[in-house]
């Protein structure tokens, strides 16, 4: 059976799918990929169904080693830099890692979240029918946590023709700028109407304190009209939820079930990748659009699959990275060291 | 910005409530709004004029038996395009798929659903949750009685004789929100909340207990430790309790706690059901 060895890994790397909708009435997160559109396209590219777990590297190098037969791979997302022995591999490209080849995922030049998917998917049992690793319930990816160096990772007979191989028009990710659309949160009241006004009339500051349960803002204070404590609803990834400082934070995949904070705005669903990609340090803006927009947008992605962004062709060098793979066995390449990459 | 300014934007959201944020949509006992563009919140108000001996409270028993009803409705009647509903005190959020409906027509059969809502909800099951109070599974216990102005073993008697709701979940996977806290009972949350509470904590914040699930964070006082986990990933089901459960905790020694931790580390349930 073919599987992908973990040489060696940086410190966020864990399996990621679509999630676990359907159990936040239990306490229990969405989870998920921080940018579906980057997993639905790695997917797409080796022949995977759209929601198949991808290995999600948060702004961390990894180094696989194809062991038992050759695995079908494609990196999605943050561009990072990929190479197989000496040769790089295009990225949003689908390629062969032939048995005992390695190949390095450096850490990504812009964005975060880099996607790489495996044809047939990774060979793990899904924990409440999704493989996503949420940490603090210690369910999902390998035995409830992130990739580790000397983990084996077996993946499950492809069971479709992957075809000719395929290279996806690159997505544009800009991890230090993003303007996002949201709709008016169901709180939105608490706020006085500067404080309304000054969500959109500023520019917010991504702090470093964001993870994957929220993405923290700082700027000028959000004011309440009145500081009445509100009685905790339910909430979804994209609120941006105003603590007493008023300094905002938008809740992410692995948000709580639960919040009692107000509730000023939501990012829509199709600009929440936009934010996942930014680095700390980012400025964010926020522009108001109604709910039928965002509606409209979202269709519009749904209705753009995978594949008319992607073309068949055979990129210039057809991967044969056998020969160059003894730079990484050497050591003079090291995978989480771009700088030896040249 | 003068206040008339102020007036005129405040007007202004007002006029455009409904082009920016969707169907809003209130009688007097719920208000539907748009929650983001995946959502929809159904809040059920309080009585419009609470009287003196009724002061609005976090927790309305009325209320919540009907986000429950309300709940349970939802799912009897597979509507179309929800994706899963997430209970609160007093609000269900009904999660959709944009793609497979509309606010406007899910608000509408809401509104139908609550209309026609009958009194017959969920089967509830009543349990016994064991809890050993006070000393290091309970290291706040003596502070809560010093608040409280009673004995640690008096808190103790209170808190377990007392019969509690489940009424969500929620911060954490099975995380159990419990109604019923005895009045006398209710403390603010500590000043500096404890970076790490380990699984099982019986802790008192405010108004509200709850039966801890996996070890996290937390600013409420911990008076005990049951070793029943409400959340165990290698168990089916996961979590046992469900919302509108009733519990009755039945204070336990330190010896008889290890012992039923252990059998729970097995994937024992150490709970026991009364009906």
């Amino acid at each position: 059976m073919t599987a992908l060895e973990v040489v060696r890994c940086g410190p966020l790397a864990a399996l990621q799918d679509t999630g676990r909708p359907g159990l936040a009435r239990l306490g229990i997160p969405r989870s998920g990929a921080m940018d579906p559109r980057a997993l639905s396209l790695a997917n797409a590219l080796v022949g995977n169904a759209a929601g198949e777990a991808a290995i999600e590297l948060a702004w961390s190098a990894i180094e696989l080693r194809a062991s038992g037969g050759p695995a079908r791979l494609a990196v999605a997302g943050a561009p990072a830099a990929v190479r197989v022995g000496g040769c790089v591999v295009p990225h949003h490209a689908a390629f062969t890692l032939e048995e005992g080849e390695t190949v390095m995922v450096a850490r990504a030049d812009e964005g975060v979240f880099t996607m790489l998917a495996a044809a047939g998917g990774f060979d793990v049992a899904p924990v409440l029918a999704s493989r996503s690793l949420y940490t603090r319930g210690g369910i999902g990816g390998v035995e409830g946590r992130g990739l580790r160096t000397g983990d084996t990772l077996k993946l499950r007979p492809a069971d479709r023709d992957p075809g000719p191989l395929l290279r996806a028009a690159p997505v544009v990710i800009d991890s230090s700028a993003a303007v996002l659309r949201v709709v008016r949160g169901p709180e939105h009241s608490l706020f006085t109407a500067t404080a309304y006004a000054c969500l959109f009339g500023q520019t917010y500051r991504l702090g470093e304190q964001s993870d994957r349960m929220a993405y923290r803002l700082s700027g000028a204070p959000l004011e309440r009209e009145r500081m009445t404590e509100m009685i905790s609803t339910g909430t979804l990834p994209g609120a941006i939820q105003v603590p007493p400082d008023g300094q905002p934070l938008v809740l992410m995949a692995d948000c709580q079930t639960i919040g009692g904070y107000p509730r000023i705005a939501m990012v829509i669903a199709v600009d929440l990748p936009l934010l996942a990609q930014c680095r700390p340090g980012a400025s964010i803006n926020f522009t108001e659009v109604g709910v039928a927009e965002a509606h409209r947008l979202l269709r519009e992605a749904a209705s753009r699959p995978a594949a008319t962004w992607t073309w068949a062709g055979t990129p210039s060098a057809e991967p044969s990275f056998a020969a160059l793979a003894q730079d990484c066995r050497d050591n003079t390449v090291d995978a989480l060291n771009p700088a030896t990459w040249a | 910005m003068n206040t008339e300014t102020n007036t005129w934007i405040v007007d202004q959201y007002i006029t455009e409530q409904l082009r920016i944020a969707g169907p809003v949509d209130t009688d007097d006992s719920t208000k539907i709004v748009a929650a983001g563009d995946r959502a929809l919140l159904v809040d059920f108000l309080p009585p419009a004029e609470p009287s003196a001996a009724t002061p609005p409270r976090a927790f309305d028993p009325d209320r919540h038996a009907r986000v429950l009803a309300l709940d349970a409705a939802v799912t009897r009647n597979k509507v179309a395009g929800v994706v899963e509903c997430i209970v609160a005190y007093a609000s269900l959020l009904v999660c959709y798929d944009p793609l497979a409906t509309t606010p406007e027509a899910l608000a509408a059969t809401l509104r139908k659903l609550l209309g026609e809502q009958s009194g017959a909800g969920p089967r509830r099951r009543s349990w016994r949750v064991p809890v050993c109070y006070g000393g290091s599974h309970g290291p706040d216990l003596a502070e809560v009685a010093a608040r409280c102005g009673s004995s640690a073993d008096d808190i103790v008697v209170m808190h377990a004789s007392a019969c509690y709701t489940v009424a969500m979940f929620g911060f954490l996977p099975g995380f159990a929100y419990l109604a019923g806290l005895p009045d006398h009972l209710a403390v603010p949350r500590r000043a500096t909340p404890r970076t790490r509470v380990p699984e099982g904590g019986i802790g008192i914040g405010g108004a509200q207990t709850a039966i801890g699930s996996v070890a996290g964070p937390s600013g409420w006082h911990q008076i005990g430790r049951t070793p029943v986990r409400t959340f165990a990933p290698s168990r089916q089901p996961v979590t046992f309790l469900d919302i509108g459960d009733e519990i009755h905790f039945v204070a336990i020694d330190s010896t008889r706690f290890a012992l039923m931790a252990a059998a729970a580390e097995h994937g024992e349930l150490v709970a026991e059901i009364i009906s």
